[in-house]
């Protein structure tokens, strides 16, 4: 079992379902970082997404690519909507109202996805020719995955280091107060860092669809992926999300190679507990 | 809600329960059979609410693994009924005892608050289903025992409201006491609460260890009344979510809530299921309710109730209240 090959394929394979990962942490973590709200829906937006993706290639041939772009104004109209409507009214809420508010809204998404779209298990059959570098093959859609989330990692880099709302942003996560006073807008900032993470999240989804099932409660289990790697990382740093991205998806890989399928599932639980109860800020934050 | 010291005060301050508790137990013999199963439910939501509102609403401390001690006290009545004794009474307390002796697995936890803490339950419950998965295998090796109850039999509701009013005066008690008021001031300043001296890692440990015990003892009940369990079923997500969910719609931290939310749920569940038969309207509704509740009315039932009723009485004495009065729940 424990040839080179193998633990090349493993790791290759764990940096695949990193890429989704980071797509479902990122928007957790911006959200996070700027707001302190905690939102239980962003697997849910990932979800949508992937359901758009699937639907305009079944029904209409759209390239999945195509439609990945396609994904985000929709995805920007939706994150809107719901900003405005749920996610300001929870600024400074109690944890726990945080938490039941936007569970609800997941709750609500999935229902209306199950009733349009039923439970069923259903599959984008997409493929590419898969890359091959010695013994170790990946499937092309995953060499495109990961290409897309250096894509967004670095869009995400220029935004956030070289534009005004990009600083103002990091301003607002690094201390609202601080930031209000010197004239930010954070309200506006607020928006702005909500819906980058749905775009974020919409841009997952159809990587997702890519690669797994499509089903309504795909972002259901998805979240709490995202949680792990969050906690891991630091709730709220992008760094953060990048190593706990990839540390959860390779351990995952490992465990599912060399241990056992079903405990693979308990990686992130265990990731979680063990995180918070020994190191609460993650690896990369600050003591609190 | 006030405890009056003269023996009469007290069973005066009993009366309305024991007159609940009397409505509660004629009921059933008005309800047609399927009916009373819903009603085991309803006693059911009860009990794991109630349990749950101890540590959740009045120590506020957010517990989302409940599942795991639901799930303990299952396995914990079924592998007594197998191996031990079919004894109903005594398997369900040994469910209740193994679950609220496993309390200790959430002590690495006490330090985390608010969602933190909320996480890492999370966590553990979940774990806890997949390692008993990998401990107890599949459905087809799930747990048998032999029927207890008939088909028509009334006694599985007796049973429940049985382990529902048994929690609910457990948790009367609790909140009445010195622990209870100590969990209240944890809830409000845990660092507060240390400096005057409450013990709140030992608080914790006890409002924890009462809530494993009768969740657990709702867990071994259910185990029996089925006759059948396997890890999926016992330790499910709803186990942890249902508790606070009915919680949260009736009031959370008040002592009538979660029953009045436990109550609302299941009947409009019920009405919903003659609407239609559509699994996902029923997820949308739960959603959209758990949305609007805690936007609109984050009080809940009860506590929004209460908070109206203050307001009207206070104005009847004429007194110009320019402030919201506060009330248990906040």
């Amino acid at each position: 079992m424990l040839s080179f090959e193998v633990l090349g394929q493993t790791i290759v394979n764990g940096i695949a379902a990193a890429s989704i990962y980071m797509m479902i942490s990122l928007g957790l973590a911006l959200v996070f970082g700027v707001m302190r709200v905690v939102n239980l829906a962003q697997g849910e937006f990932m979800m949508l997404a992937a359901f758009g993706s699937f639907w305009l290639f079944t029904l209409y041939g759209v390239d999945p690519y195509l439609s990945m772009v396609a994904m985000i104004p929709a995805s920007l109209l939706l994150g809107y909507a719901v900003y405005r409507l749920i996610i300001r009214r929870l600024l400074g809420a109690d944890d726990i109202n945080q938490f039941l508010a936007t569970f609800g809204l997941a709750l609500m998404l999935q229902g209306i996805a199950q009733y349009l779209w039923s439970a069923d298990l259903r599959r984008l059959p997409y493929v590419l020719p898969s890359l091959e570098v010695g013994d170790v093959t990946l499937a092309g859609v995953r060499v495109v995955n990961i290409g897309v989330c250096l894509a967004v990692l670095a869009f995400l880099a220029w935004f956030l280091g070289w534009t005004g709302i990009g600083r103002s942003v990091r301003a607002t996560a690094s201390n609202r107060m601080g930031a209000m006073l010197c004239g930010v807008d954070v309200r506006r900032v607020d928006a702005t860092t909500f819906l980058l993470g749905t775009a974020i999240s919409a841009v997952g989804g159809t990587m997702l669809a890519l690669v797994y099932f499509v089903y309504p409660s795909v972002g259901a289990g998805l979240i709490f992926k995202g949680f792990a790697v969050v906690i891991l990382g630091g709730m709220g740093s992008i760094a953060g999300v990048i190593v706990g991205s990839l540390v959860l998806g390779i351990t995952e890989a490992m465990v599912n190679v060399y241990v056992s399928s079903q405990l693979s599932a308990l990686v992130a639980f265990a990731v979680i507990f063990i995180v918070l109860v020994s190191r609460p800020q993650g690896l990369f934050g600050t003591a609190r | 809600m006030t405890s009056s010291s003269t023996p009469g005060g007290t069973l005066l301050a009993l009366l309305p329960w024991l007159v609940a508790l009397a409505i509660a137990a004629a009921v059933p013999l008005f309800l047609p059979i399927y009916m009373q199963r819903v009603a085991v439910t309803c006693l059911m939501f009860v009990t794991l609410g109630v349990s749950w509102n101890l540590s959740g609403g009045f120590a506020g401390q957010l517990s989302l693994g409940q599942a795991a001690f639901f799930g303990i006290g299952a396995y914990g009545s079924m592998i007594t009924a197998e191996h031990v004794t079919s004894d109903l009474l005594t398997s369900i307390v040994v469910g209740g005892i193994v679950a609220g002796l496993c309390t200790p697995i959430l002590f690495p936890a006490f330090r985390l608050r608010g969602i933190y803490l909320g996480m890492a339950t999370f966590a553990l419950g979940e774990s806890m289903r997949v390692v008993a998965e990998k401990v107890f295998p599949g459905e087809a090796s799930g747990l048998h025992t032999p029927v207890v109850f008939a088909v028509d039999s009334l006694a599985p509701y007796y049973w429940a409201l049985g382990i529902a009013a048994f929690t609910i005066a457990v948790g009367a008690w609790t909140i009445r006491s010195r622990l209870g008021l100590g969990l209240m001031t944890v809830r409000e300043d845990d660092q507060a609460a240390r400096s005057i001296g409450v013990p709140v890692a030992l608080y914790k440990a006890i409002v924890f260890a009462i809530g494993a015990f009768a969740t657990g003892l709702a867990g071994g009940f259910y185990a029996r009344y089925l006759g059948f369990i396997d890890p999926h079923s016992v330790f499910h997500l709803d186990h942890s979510i249902n508790p606070v969910f009915v919680t949260i719609i009736g009031g959370i931290g008040t002592e009538l809530g979660p029953i009045v939310g436990a109550i609302f749920w299941v009947i409009l569940q019920e009405v919903l299921r003659g609407l239609t038969d559509t699994p996902a309207v029923n997820t949308i509704i739960y959603g959209l309710l758990l949305l609007v509740v805690i936007l609109v009315v984050p009080r809940g039932i009860v506590g929004e109730s209460q908070a109206i009723w203050r307001r009207i009485a206070d104005r009847r004495r004429g007194r110009r209240t320019g402030k919201e009065i506060p009330v248990v729940a906040d």
